[in-house]
């Protein structure tokens, strides 16, 4: 039942997180593996300097 | 995915000109990308990267997000609304990116250097600060000489991947650019002399020479029979076989002899 409501809770929260908006600043995050990708950039950060277009994205 | 070839488009549009697409996921297995990335011939950038979705508080796939030079989010939306508009109106913003945190004070000649895109004079204003007896200002000096160094650092790495694939013309811009921006010491004048090297070299010539061709080529080609268009890009892949755009031209004239 404990389980349960923490999972509703947590469900509940998610739903209610602001998606990132306009003047906050992106988080930064390293890349697992990446292609394509800018030569030499391992994470966000190393794309300062530049226009980022982030699409987040599933396969299917 | 519908939207893939519009994002190619703007990739193949403005990467170029400082805009850089980041397809960034967390489900997929590398594999799976991995395959996905080979079947659609993908060109644009992707990263597979521990919960993203969440780190950047995304609600649904797909969610766009337009990043200023800065690290600061300018626009969020479904990738359709990515248009030419919408770009041009961020490269209005193209600059040097700014240092984000406030310093010392006897650090304004590098601060202002570095908000210029002066990276070299910033380097070599920091050459007092880095040996300042205040701890405060030397941490200060150092936290700036990192990031120019890490970015310098980057650009060499990159234009040691431009060097190995040949891809000539854009190693030349890059070259061109860190003699640009790094102006005042050693490694501007390397990248400036080894941008007029490769300059006057046969393979760079040949690289220009190609591209050239081959978007002379390509808006024909719909218009022509697969079987003729095909024939003409193997004709410039033979020719320029080992510059970006032969290349490319070899992968184009495959995808025709498949709609024989």
């Amino acid at each position: 039942m404990k389980t349960m409501f923490l999972a509703a809770c947590l469900a509940l929260y998610a739903t209610t997180l602001a998606a990132m908006d306009k003047g906050e600043e992106a988080p930064n995050f390293k890349f697992e593996a990446s292609w394509n990708t800018l030569p030499g950039a391992k994470q966000l950060t190393d794309y300062r300097g530049r226009i980022v277009f982030l699409e987040i994205w599933k396969i299917h | 995915m519908r939207f893939l070839p519009h994002l190619v488009e703007v990739n193949e549009k403005y990467r170029d000109k400082g805009v850089e697409i980041i397809m960034a996921t967390d489900v997929d297995k590398a594999p799976e990308l991995e395959k996905f990335i080979a079947d659609k011939k993908l060109k644009l950038g992707v990263a597979r990267v521990v919960d993203v979705y969440k780190l950047v508080k995304a609600q649904g796939y797909p969610t766009s997000y337009g990043i200023d030079v800065d690290g600061n989010c300018i626009w969020r939306g479904h990738p359709q609304g990515l248009n030419d508009a919408l770009v041009d109106g961020w490269l209005k913003d193209l600059r040097a990116p700014k240092i984000p945190r406030k310093l010392s004070d006897a650090l304004g000649a590098a601060v202002s250097a570095y908000d210029n895109g002066q990276y070299g004079g910033a380097l070599n204003a920091l050459e007092k600060p880095l040996k300042h007896k205040d701890e405060k200002v030397k941490a200060d000096a150092q936290y700036i000489a990192d990031l120019l160094n890490g970015r310098l650092e980057m650009n060499k790495a990159a234009a040691k991947i431009y060097r190995d694939s040949g891809e000539l013309e854009k190693l030349v811009a890059l070259l061109e650019g860190d003699a640009k921006d790094f102006g005042g010491i050693d490694y501007a004048k390397d990248c400036a002399s080894e941008a007029k090297k490769t300059k006057a070299s046969k393979a760079y010539k040949q690289c220009v020479e190609a591209r050239e061709k081959l978007e002379k080529l390509k808006p024909g080609l719909k218009d022509m029979k697969p079987a003729d268009a095909a024939k003409a890009l193997n004709k410039l892949a033979k020719e320029f076989a080992d510059t970006p755009a032969g290349k490319q031209a070899a992968e184009l004239a495959k995808e025709y002899e498949e709609k024989k």
